[in-house]
Order: C-alpha cells, then sequence, then structure tokens
C-alpha cells in the first residue's frame, strides 16, 4: 500500500469505508482522523458513519459540511444538543465558545452535563464530547465569554454562527457582530414551554426587529426556567437551518420567525 | 375605545386569549384586563406599576417601546401583549 488512497480504495466495502480502516490508516500513514476523512471523501468514499446521512445528504455535500466551520456560542442547554448534532451531522470544525463550568442545575437539560463534569469548563466538555464521536470533528474550545470587543477574533472564520446564548444584550451584540462580518445567524432561545427560531442572513437585522431597543429587557425564563425538552426542539431546529444554510438547500426562516408554544402543541410562522 | 388584544398564552396559564378591551392608551386597556383576570397583574406588572422586563407590547405590529402604557390606541387597534424569551 503505498498511497493513502490505494489504502483507502483497498479498504472500502461497496462505497462505505469503516471506522476500523480510518484508524489502520492514520496509524499507517501518521495522519489525523481528519486528514483521513477529508482524503476518504475526496474520492467519494463515504465514512460509514454517515451512511444513515445519505439519502439526505450526498457525499459531496458531505464533503462541503466537513468543510465548515460553525460557531456555536453557548454550550449549554442550546448548545449542548447543538455541537452533539453538528459533529454527528459530520460539520468539519465547530468553535464552542462559552467562559461556563457545568454546575448542578444543569443537569435537568443541558446534553453536555453529567456528574462527573460538574465544575468543568463547558466549551471543554464539548471538544471531549466530540472527539469521542468522531475525532476527525475539530472542535475549537474557547473559554471566553462572546462579546462585541472580541466577536470579530472569534467569528471572522465561521460559515455559520448558532446563537444558544441566555440574554438579550449579549445576543443583540452578536447579531450586530454577524451583520458586520456578513455571517449568516441562526438564532433560537427558550423559556419554559416556549421557544423561538430565525436566522438572519446579512442585511436583514431580524435580532433587532425582534428585540428592538429593549437592551435590558429580560426574558420570561426567568420565571419559568427552562425543561429538559425545549432546549433539544429548538436546537435541533438550529442545526436544520445550519445545514440548510451551509448546503445551500430548502427554504430557510429569514424573516420568518417560528413561535414554538409547546404546552398546546401550536407552531406559529410569523413574517417579519 | 375599543381594541383588540391578543395575550401571550405564559400571562394566562396557558391559555392564549384574544380580548376586545376598552381604552385610549395600552396602560388602560391592561388595567381593564386585569380587572377581568387579577391573576394577571402579577405577571404583567412589576412592584412600581412598571412593566415585567419580559413584557413586549405591539400596537398593530410595531413595539411600543419605550413608554408603552401612555402608548395612544384608536378603535380596532390590535394590541399584542408578548413575552420575550432570552435562555438558553
Amino acid at each position: 500500500m503505498d498511497t493513502l488512497q490505494n489504502f483507502l480504495l483497498a479498504h472500502t466495502q461497496g462505497d462505505l469505508l469503516p471506522w476500523e480502516a480510518q484508524v489502520q490508516a492514520a496509524e499507517y500513514f501518521s495522519l489525523t482522523y481528519s486528514e483521513i476523512e477529508e482524503a476518504a471523501l475526496q474520492l467519494n468514499i463515504l465514512p460509514s458513519r454517515y451512511q444513515r446521512n445519505r439519502q439526505t445528504i450526498s457525499t459531496t455535500q458531505q464533503f462541503t459540511l466537513f468543510h465548515s466551520t460553525v460557531a456555536v456560542i453557548g454550550c449549554g442547554g442550546l448548545g449542548g444538543y447543538i455541537i452533539e448534532e453538528l459533529a454527528r451531522l459530520g460539520v468539519g470544525n465547530i468553535k464552542a465558545i462559552d467562559p461556563d463550568v457545568f454546575e448542578e442545575h444543569n443537569l435537568n437539560r443541558q446534553i453536555l452535563s453529567t456528574i462527573s463534569v460538574l465544575g468543568k469548563p463547558k466549551a471543554d466538555v464539548a471538544q471531549a464530547r466530540v472527539n469521542d464521536i468522531n475525532p476527525a470533528v475539530n472542535v475549537i474550545p474557547i473559554k471566553d465569554a462572546f462579546s462585541k470587543a472580541n466577536g470579530a477574533e472569534l467569528l471572522h472564520d465561521a460559515n455559520v454562527v448558532v446563537d444558544a446564548l441566555d440574554n438579550i444584550p449579549v445576543r443583540i451584540e452578536l447579531a450586530e457582530t454577524c451583520e458586520m462580518l456578513k455571517i449568516p445567524l441562526v438564532h433560537g432561545t427558550i423559556g419554559g414551554w416556549y421557544g423561538q427560531i430565525t436566522t438572519q442572513l446579512p442585511g436583514d437585522k431580524t435580532i433587532q426587529k425582534i428585540y428592538g431597543r429593549h437592551s435590558k429587557a429580560t426574558g420570561v425564563e426567568k420565571v419559568l426556567g427552562n425543561p429538559s425538552f425545549t432546549p433539544a426542539i429548538i436546537a435541533s431546529l438550529e442545526v436544520a437551518e445550519t445545514c440548510k444554510i451551509l448546503l445551500n438547500q430548502g427554504t430557510t426562516l429569514r424573516k420568518r420567525v417560528l413561535f414554538i408554544n409547546l404546552l398546546d402543541m401550536e407552531i406559529e410562522d410569523i413574517k417579519i | 375605545m375599543s381594541v383588540k388584544m391578543n395575550l401571550h398564552p405564559f400571562l394566562n396559564d396557558g391559555v392564549e386569549l384574544q380580548l376586545e378591551i376598552e381604552g385610549k392608551t395600552v396602560g388602560e386597556c391592561l388595567n381593564n384586563v386585569i380587572k377581568r383576570y387579577p391573576a394577571m397583574e402579577k405577571k404583567l406588572f412589576a412592584k412600581k406599576g412598571e412593566l415585567k422586563g419580559y413584557v413586549e407590547i405591539m400596537v398593530n405590529s410595531k413595539s411600543a417601546y419605550p413608554n408603552e402604557l401612555i402608548h395612544p390606541v384608536n378603535n380596532d387597534d390590535v394590541v399584542s401583549v408578548l413575552v420575550f424569551l432570552a435562555g438558553g
């Protein structure tokens, strides 16, 4: 086996490359798992882990996802699910941004929180979790709080930014930074039984329209809290939006806000 | 003046309300709502008589912020009382 390409072709079953062969290739050629996954996709060989993707996402599109960078702002209730789903989808580069550590009150809903990681930085835990799922996915843990001051530095290389924040003032700063950098922003937020999601493309100023000048407003989650199921649903919708933006497919929630009322199972689609 | 008022389900224990309500300002309309549904007062107002930080008032789909309570309303205006979500 003189070349990586020959090795991969020789170990492909059908058009699928088993994980075991990826491990062998990485060891034999002293390459990273990321380099092996890239080489396979370039040869139109699909790593076996993605075989249930491919009726929806072609191998070419899988390659596009692999070369994408998504910044997730917040690694808590929404962010944990978002990072998990992006990694399983096959997004190659994920910036996990959160200054906090896991606390006991996170355990009711934050998928990355377990007893064993209490006190550990959320961004580091996100990286470890993804490494367990697929070490070919590059997670960059950033243990700083997002702000307008560091926003450009943190987000300049992102194809899409996903909002998993927990307050309005920083959301407004995030939206303004994405407008300035001309990066699509997928917004999601939750409170009790309720959630909302939208997609802001450069020039839309959607978040400004939602929150207006209410830079000191609070959210109703301060009263209602957040149960386990609401972040899972809104996070999944955010990942679906992100996937469509990266692949330029389907119809996004641009200039629309989806309001979800899980108490009555009602969904409102409002133009904005 | 009679306006159409939509209230977020959180404000009425999970039941979305659509009401016809009297009032010349948003504040008068809300006071009349509270007369009918007293339990809403705690959800709408802070102790100082100011709206809670999570309440958003839209009049005919436009935000009434910042002086919501003295915002005038006319016959057949649509006043929506919404709540902000900010959790993540």
